[in-house]
């Protein structure tokens, strides 16, 4: 598949989530901070882009630990972005 | 373009709950069975169902499905058709029953029994007193209800067709439905399900409106597909906005935090739903809530700098019970609201939440519609259930916790319905020679088109258009002008142009598609408002006031009718509403109070 295609299932999985809340948070982070990340962080994300909602929203929102140590970096950034929103709001 | 036929006994469009509902019914009956779903099914939007599942289950104290019945009679305003909700109600132990044997983890009590807690609306002996009634798995009712489902699935070999959009549906010249059209997102190429049964079970269209609940992918497909084949949308005027979304963000609260002692107070600090409801006071139904709210903003006494939300308080609850029956309630308030409400109530706005209205089905799911003498018919090989369908049980407006258990109990009506009806009716129908011809051409026309109007902009002058004008106080004038607002922004939905026209995963070319949804369903709201000149649940309008005569404005003697709309011309015809049970008697006609 192309890049572009890539992108646009990637894009399509973050933005037709079960809970609107992640709708907002991975839309928001596909838009403003994928493309600035490593390789290793961008594969990560996909892979967190992979997970059930009822999964990440609790690591997202600081309920659990993501175990994982290849994923836990971008959860932390996830965390980061929507502390800002609420900075923000 | 390559088109492909598959074929299949039944097509279900829709993996939610209503969708995985039927598909056991089916498959378990040894029938070849197809489920298509924009995502993959565990993804649909039931997960965000948090609250539970409504059922007269007794277990934390007295209850009956008569009392249940009452309440949403009472709670639809009387627009419910009473043979489909007794229907629901006395089926509701039988749904929770089932979902235990497909393995759901529902919150138990001490012995062992599943623990109910109290939710707007559920009251015991008739309208008495609020009732413990709700069933749930900790705050993940919806997303335990869809793992137990689809795996049941799995196991009677349901073939899944994931990151498949339908587009449009087929029907053979004598008006039945023998398939659907759709798109395969990782090819872009079209593909024709040809099927003797075909379901619907594609959720809502809360994206109708700039401020909501639901989540992106509530597009309203199902009610699009139906009106541009022809058959009409009911009850589409009435949309339920929940009390307490996050201001801003539209990220729902849920009425669960109510139901452990949560009170909305205005600027002054006073728990105004004391005034409103006197005796259900915060648990009153959704839209009473609703509209007290949207009253003490309109009336000044709103909170903030522009006075323009109320405050939910849970910091009278000991923290550990916040935690313990409210998870992920303080994580949502702290990052979509900034606050966290252990030390300070949380900001909330009433927002659009939930369709009443959808494709007109009867109590057995099959959808229904006029037939020129005055009747309405069945549309042989059709049937629809959860939150895209009428059935109709939820009326002018639906009590939470009765929509999981609608889509649970209509589900497997529509699964039954279809193995009955698949019994008598061995062969497929013929597939009409232009089967495909709708979806291709709308495809052609978006590919082709140059200078039109951007998706983003469409969605926008929807989701403007529909908060601006149909909102939880309607006003006749507005309404007047929303009409001609929205049959503008059609022409602009009726002309969008994509820059991206690639065959795989084009994602501008699927939301081009799912926006010429949004219109249809807009169209049919802002028309179904403007033409009901009364207020009943969820539509309240100015003009329509709370009389003697008329009592909280609601007029059954013109208006104790369902609407249908149907897309060519606009029309509206009106249906009778069914005052009759199965077995049991009418609920009289009362005026609606808590
Ligand atoms: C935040 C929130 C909380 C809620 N809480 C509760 C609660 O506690 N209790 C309760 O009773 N109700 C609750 N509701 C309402 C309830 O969750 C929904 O009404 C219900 O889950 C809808 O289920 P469904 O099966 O009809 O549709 P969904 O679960 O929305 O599923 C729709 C399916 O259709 C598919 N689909 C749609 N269009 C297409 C297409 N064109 N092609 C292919 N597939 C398509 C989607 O991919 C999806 O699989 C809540 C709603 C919200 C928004």
């Amino acid at each position: 598949m192309e890049d572009s295609a890539v992108f646009s299932r990637l894009r399509w999985r973050c933005t037709r989530r079960a809970m609107l809340e992640m709708d907002l948070i991975l839309g928001e982070f596909l838009e403003k901070e994928f493309s600035g990340l490593s390789p290793e962080d961008q594969a990560a994300f996909v892979e967190l882009a992979d997970c059930d909602d009822m999964k990440l929203w609790p690591w997202v929102s600081g309920q659990e630990e993501c175990d994982d140590m290849r994923l836990a970096p971008v959860v932390v950034m996830l965390r980061r972005q929507a502390a800002q929103r609420a900075g923000a709001a | 373009m390559n088109i492909s036929v598959l074929k299949f006994d039944a097509v279900i469009v829709g993996a939610g709950g209503a969708g995985l509902r039927s598909a056991i019914q089916l498959s378990e009956a040894g029938l070849k069975t197809a489920v298509l779903s924009k995502v993959f099914p565990t993804r649909s939007h039931t997960v965000a169902a948090q609250g539970g599942v409504a059922a007269a289950l007794g277990n934390s104290e007295e209850d009956n499905w008569r009392w249940h019945m009452y309440d949403t009679v009472k709670g639809s305003d009387w627009l419910g058709d009473q043979n489909a909700i007794e229907y629901m109600c006395k089926k509701a132990v039988e749904a929770v029953v089932d979902l235990e044997h497909y393995g759901m983890p529902f919150d138990r009590t001490d012995n062992g029994r599943i623990y109910q807690r109290p939710f707007g609306g559920h009251m015991s002996n008739f309208g008495e007193k609020p009732v413990r009634r709700s069933c749930a798995a900790a705050d993940r009712t919806g997303h335990a209800m869809l793992h137990a489902m689809y795996q049941r699935n799995v196991k009677a070999n349901t073939q899944f067709f994931v990151e498949w959009m339908a587009l449009d549906l087929i029907r053979d010249s004598e008006g039945a439905v023998v398939g659907v059209s759709a798109l395969e997102m990782e090819t872009g190429n079209i593909a024709v399900f040809h099927a003797r049964a075909v379901i619907f079970a594609t959720g809502g269209a809360g994206r109708i409106f700039a401020s909501s609940t639901n989540a992106f992918i509530n597009t309203g497909d199902g009610l699009g597909m139906a009106a541009r084949a022809g058959i009409p949308l009911e009850d589409m005027e009435f949309w339920q906005f929940h009390p307490t979304g996050v201001a801003g963000a539209g990220v729902l609260i849920t009425e669960g935090v109510r139901g452990e002692g949560g009170i909305l107070r205005n600027s002054d600090g006073e728990r105004f739903m004391e005034r409103y409801a006197p005796t259900a006071k915060d648990l009153a139904s959704r839209d009473v809530v609703s509209r007290a709210t949207a009253t003490e903003i309109k009336e000044g006494r709103g909170c903030g700098p522009n006075k323009d939300y109320v405050l939910l308080d849970i910091t009278h609850l000991p923290p550990a019970t916040i935690m313990k029956r409210l998870p992920g309630i303080r994580e949502i308030s702290i990052q979509f609201a900034s606050v966290d409400p252990i030390k300070a109530p949380i900001p909330v706005v009433p927002t659009c939440h939930y369709q009443m209205g959808g494709i007109p089905t009867n109590y057995t799911s099959r959808v229904v519609a006029p037939n020129g003498n005055g009747d309405e018919e069945v549309v042989s090989g059709f049937y629809a259930a959860g939150e895209c369908a009428c059935a109709s049980v939820h009326g002018a407006n639906r009590l939470g916790t009765n929509s999981l258990l609608d889509l649970l109990v209509f589900g497997k009506s529509a699964g039954d319905s279809a193995v009955a009806d698949l019994k008598a009716e061995k062969a497929h129908r013929p597939l009409p020679a232009d089967a495909e011809d709708m979806a291709r051409s709308r495809i052609a026309a978006l590919d082709g088109r140059k200078d039109g109007t951007s998706v983003y902009e469409a969605r926008q002058a929807i989701a403007r258009a529909m908060q601006d004008h149909a909102g939880v106080f309607r006003f006749a004038d507005l309404l007047r002008q929303g009409v001609a607002r929205i049959l503008e922004v059609e022409q602009m939905a009726r002309n969008l142009e994509i820059k991206d026209k690639s065959k795989v995963w084009n994602t501008a070319r699927i939301e081009a598609l799912e926006t010429e949804n949004l219109i249809e369903v807009a169209k049919a709201t802002m028309i179904s408002a403007e033409a009901r000149k009364e207020s009943r649940g969820a539509h309240v309008r100015d003009d329509a006031p709370d009389t003697p005569e008329f009592p909280n404005g609601r007029n059954d003697k013109d208006w104790l009718k369902h609407t249908l709309w149907f897309r060519e011309g606009n029309r509206i015809e009106y249906k009778p509403v069914c005052m009759t049970p199965l077995t049991v008697e009418t609920v009289a006609l009362q005026t609606r109070s808590y």
